[in-house]
């Protein structure tokens, strides 16, 4: 067992005009659950194959335990693996495969069949252990690593996008089962993804990066309730949080946000959040809306009514439990690209008319082509600096 | 005209037969042409000197197996059958070791370094032997090797590296990277690596090489013909031609010496054709 | 995880260049024996060493020079260059069609895949002896064969007949090598996706039309790899000569080929003196050899590739 640090992490390679990971710091606790996400390319797998030893490291520092690891070779680590590929020895029967690590470690052949015995068993493989790896399937492959992986009993688990070669199905299922294995070891573990959802559900902490930058390091609720910058909150959450420019307005009644046509009144509890807004007052800022946050109003008669929009209806979904109305909203919606280099960029579309998506609950009967009255959880709307996209709150 | 398809028809079906066994005749001829030769080979390694000249074509009237035996003390079959088989063997399994060594090595060939150190072991297949054999011969008596089979063998082992490089570092090149990573992190060292993962994973391409080194070795005649001098270090394909000189009238004999140094590799060619054929053709294709 | 059994880290070099350590054992033997002499064998092709004694003086490139003027050299390259042209030609037709006949699948097609291939792996000596005994005068089979089907008055001492020595020199080596010619162009036909062939049959083509509008275009990988196999293996020509003609290249040179002529000068043929070995000057032939064949194949392989491409 072993903390991990990241101590200003960086990696360049020869020719690339931008740094493949830049500054990366993070702290992980003993027996921390991990998730690093972000999209293709943001050097997630880099750090990790960093942090494993498969990669030079440019500069910066990585410690497992009080110990700088930066020139010791993966196998002196005491880490396990577990790749997107599975990475299994196709030449050697599942029973060798698990055992390899136990094998080279020159571990007696008694010791090695118990412990083999002790994972198949926790793993269910125990009908598989003469099998090929090619004679398996999907799922018994991805157990087949982890138990390569668990067998070592090592102080880091590493593991590459583990679960992204299997069918959704399946992949449901085993990211419970990781998650589950993980917390029965208690091993400090750095898992990568390019998906959100188990990204939510699996990780203790989520380190969201793009373009090499670590963006937000926090808790899954954290992540998606207080959203460090419009990355962020463009990532994380499906369908992805409405943002739109606006501009804050203060009058007698308090502090409003004109959205186009729309005026919405900012509660007292959203402007303690975002206690930056306040600085902002007539300026042109970003306003988030989770489409969780848009309701109906028709079925919420009580809803105060400076927290209301109207809105033209120009599709709706039926997902059966919700609705998700798109609504057209005459102000310039944000697109947050993954493509875009840096958040400064954060660029107006085209058309005035920006999209906007509610999750209306089943019982709404706005239609194609109807305005719809929108009711706005104001006290969750969310507040970002137009220049820099950052959240407008002291961090 | 109502009649004419009808016609055709039949026209064609019965062309299709003519084809069919145009095409067979063809193949049969082309095999007795092959095969011809052989069997009327080994006929004549069982025939005495004078049938020869009584009976040139027919079977023979008496079996000389006797041929075989004086083969093997007089033509020193003895002697270069054995050198044959150990200078194949050992020169096979360390040149295709040697060249998987080098192809796993080579295999990163980002590094600009590793790029021309293959591009110098492939261009190892245009060195004429004839250049750089008696400079060789120097070099291994001034080590004292000639004399010995090694004279044979340390040569065939780097002469069998380019075609080995050339076929197996595109195979290594290929391997998945994360089978290496995996291993590394599983504790095994850089050799441990290469023995229990890389190598059992290019099995296939290492059965090529083998074989396709392995036939030129057992076969190779000139450089045995400068570098061994005497039946006690040859290897058969030069035992014979040097024993021809001073029996060039004993045809059983030379016959059945030929059917001897022949034989092995045949059988290894029956037993194992897929791989030879696509062993051999790999190395052709590529080079 | 005391600090007294932490590994020490590995260096810089060794994560770096650590790989090559892999490649450091061939390398010595390939440095050896093919580097090192090879180098010799450059210096000593700018001397007039005999290749016995001591006895010898820099000469420059007057071995190149002399070379150029040598008419037995331009006489050996020119029958080189004649077995690999009828090589060629026999390796794209003859060898061509067995392998279209055997991409049918005919019955026993395993058989005469097995048989055809079966003189590739044996020895050209071998080789030459097979034929050596079916073209003898006395107890081949060649002559008598000749006669029986009509044709005996093309019955002769093949192998002391100038006009017929190197034309048996061109058939045993096609004997020899056909299987390649067969299975390199099995397996390129093999490659040609049967939706192909299907979709040219739609298209109205016959079966001609099919094999040389799309079929044949296929193959030229196999063309190129063949070509190149070819020029590469007859211009290094020497066992056959050798074992049928002897290294003098029997009759009168007849048939004497660049393999021959660098073995004779260099070290000498059986009915040479020794005071006629030029070792030196045989060496600077083999050097010469291995630049132009290297220049020839790189050239043959930049035009057909080409070809490929455009086909």
């Amino acid at each position: 067992m072993a903390t991990v640090s990241l101590r200003n992490l960086k990696k360049s390679y020869a020719g690339a005009a931008q740094p493949a990971l830049s500054d990366l710091s993070i702290e992980i606790a003993d027996g921390e659950f991990l998730v690093l996400v972000g999209p293709s390319g943001c050097g997630k797998s880099t750090a990790l194959k960093m942090i494993g030893g498969l990669e030079d490291i440019t500069s910066g520092e990585v410690l497992i335990g009080d110990q700088v690891v930066n020139d010791f070779a993966s196998r002196d680590r005491d880490i396990a693996m577990v790749f997107q590929s599975y990475a299994l020895y196709p030449h050697m029967s599942v029973f060798d495969n698990i055992a390899f690590p136990l094998q080279i470690a020159k571990v007696g052949k008694e010791e090695i069949a118990r412990r083999v015995q002790e994972v198949a068993k926790t793993l269910q493989l125990e009908p598989y252990l003469q099998r090929r790896p090619g004679n398996l399937s999907g799922g018994q492959r991805q157990r087949v690593a982890m138990g390569r992986a668990i067998i070592r009993r090592p102080s880091v688990f590493l593991m590459d996008e583990p679960l992204s070669n299997l069918d959704a199905k399946l992949r449901v299922k085993m990211r419970a089962e990781v998650a589950q294995i993980q917390r029965q070891l208690a091993v400090t573990t750095i898992y990568v993804t390019h998906d959100q959802v188990e990204a939510m559900t699996m990780g203790d902490r989520v380190a969201l990066m793009r373009d090499g930058v670590l963006q937000q390091v926090a808790s899954p609720d954290e992540i998606y309730h207080d959203p460090a910058n419009t990355f962020v909150a463009a990532f994380i959450g499906s369908p992805a949080m409405n943002l739109f420019y606006g501009t804050l307005l203060r009058d007698a009644g308090g502090i409003k946000v004109k959205l186009g046509d729309a005026t919405l009144t900012v509660p007292d509890a959203a402007l303690a959040k975002y206690n930056l807004v306040r600085d902002h007052a007539m300026t042109d800022i970003i306003v988030g809306l989770r489409p969780e946050d848009l309701e109906d109003a028709a079925l919420q008669p009580d809803h105060p009514v400076d927290q209301v929009f109207e809105a033209q209806v120009a599709l709706v979904e039926s997902l059966g439990s919700d609705h998700m109305a798109h609504v057209a909203l005459s102000a310039p919606a944000v697109a947050v690209e993954d493509d875009v280099d840096n958040l400064e960029e954060v660029s107006m579309t085209g058309d005035i008319q920006g999209r906007c998506i509610c999750r209306f609950s089943s019982q709404s009967k706005a239609r194609k082509g109807d305005v719809a009255r929108v009711a706005v959880a104001c006290e969750r709307l969310h507040f970002f600096d137009p220049k820099t996209g950052r959240a407008l709150r002291d961090t | 005209m109502s009649s004419a398809p009808q016609l055709q028809r039949s026209q064609s079906d019965f062309g299709v037969f003519v084809g069919k066994t145009a095409r067979t005749a063809v193949l049969v001829v082309a095999s007795l042409w092959v095969l011809g030769p052989l069997f009327f080979m080994v006929i004549a390694s069982f025939k005495s000197v004078p049938e020869f000249f009584i009976n040139p074509f027919g079977l023979p009237k008496e079996w000389k197996i006797e041929n075989y035996s004086r083969a093997w003390t007089d033509a020193q079959l003895s002697l270069t059958l054995p050198n044959t088989i150990i200078v194949t063997t050992v020169a096979v399994l360390v040149s295709t070791f040697l060249a998987t060594m080098i192809a796993y090595g080579l295999s990163r060939k980002e590094k600009k370094f590793a790029m021309g150190l293959y591009t110098l072991f492939v261009a190892g297949l245009l060195v004429p032997v004839h250049a750089i054999i008696l400079p060789l011969f120097i070099v291994l008596k001034a080590v004292g090797l000639f004399g010995t089979l090694l004279a044979l063998i340390v040569p065939y082992i780097a002469m069998g590296l380019p075609l080995g490089v050339l076929v197996l570092t595109p195979i290594a090149a290929a391997l998945p990277r994360d089978l290496v990573h995996a291993a590394r992190m599983d504790g095994a060292t850089e050799w441990q690596i290469f023995i229990r993962i890389v190598l059992p994973l290019m099995k296939p391409g290492l059965i090529s090489v083998a074989i396709l080194n392995g036939v030129w070795m057992w076969n190779e005649f000139f450089i045995p013909l400068i570098l061994a001098f005497k039946p006690e270090v040859q290897t058969m394909p030069v035992g014979i031609v040097s024993f021809i000189g001073s029996y060039s009238t004993e045809w059983g004999l030379v016959f059945s010496s030929v059917v001897v140094s022949t034989l092995p590799v045949v059988i290894a060619y029956l037993l194992m054709t897929r791989q030879f054929q696509s062993g051999l053709t790999a190395g052709a294709v590529k080079g | 995880m005391t600090q007294a059994t932490l590994p020490k880290p590995p260096s810089q070099f060794s994560l770096r260049y650590g790989h090559l350590w892999f490649v450091l054992p061939g390398f010595l033997f390939f440095l050896a024996v093919m580097l090192l002499p090879l180098a010799f064998a450059f210096g000593v092709s700018m001397t007039n060493w005999s290749g016995l004694g001591n006895d010898l003086s820099f000469v420059g490139l007057a071995n190149y020079a002399e070379i150029l003027t040598y008419y037995p050299f331009y006489r050996a390259a020119f029958h080189n260059a004649v077995i690999f042209i009828a090589i060629l030609i026999f390796q794209h037709t003859i060898g061509l069609y067995l392998a279209v006949l055997l991409n049918e699948k005919p019955r026993f097609m395993q058989f005469y895949r097995t048989v055809l291939f079966l003189p590739v792996i044996m020895s050209l000596v071998a080789t030459g002896f097979v034929w050596t005994l079916m073209l003898s005068p006395n107890i081949g089979l060649v002559n008598p064969m000749l006669e029986a089907i009509g044709l005996g008055f093309l019955a002769g001492q093949w192998l002391s007949q100038p006009g017929t020595a190197l034309a048996v020199i061109v058939f045993v080596t096609a004997w020899n090598s056909m299987g390649w010619s067969i299975i390199i162009y099995l397996s390129g036909l093999q490659n040609v996706p049967e939706e192909l062939k299907q979709a040219a049959a739609m298209d109205g083509a016959n079966t001609r039309q099919i094999f040389w509008r799309v079929v044949f275009p296929q193959l030229s990988p196999a063309f190129t790899a063949l070509t190149v196999l070819t020029f590469i293996g007859t211009f290094r020509t020497f066992d056959v000569v050798y074992v049928l003609t002897g290294p003098l290249g029997a009759p009168n040179f007849g048939t004497d080929v660049l393999g021959t002529l660098i073995y004779r000068t260099a070290f000498g043929g059986s009915s040479f003196s020794s005071a006629e070995i030029r070792f030196a000057f045989g060496v600077a032939m083999a050097l010469l050899m291995m630049v132009v064949m290297a220049a020839i194949c790189w050239g043959l392989i930049r035009i057909l590739r080409s070809r490929e491409i455009e086909g």
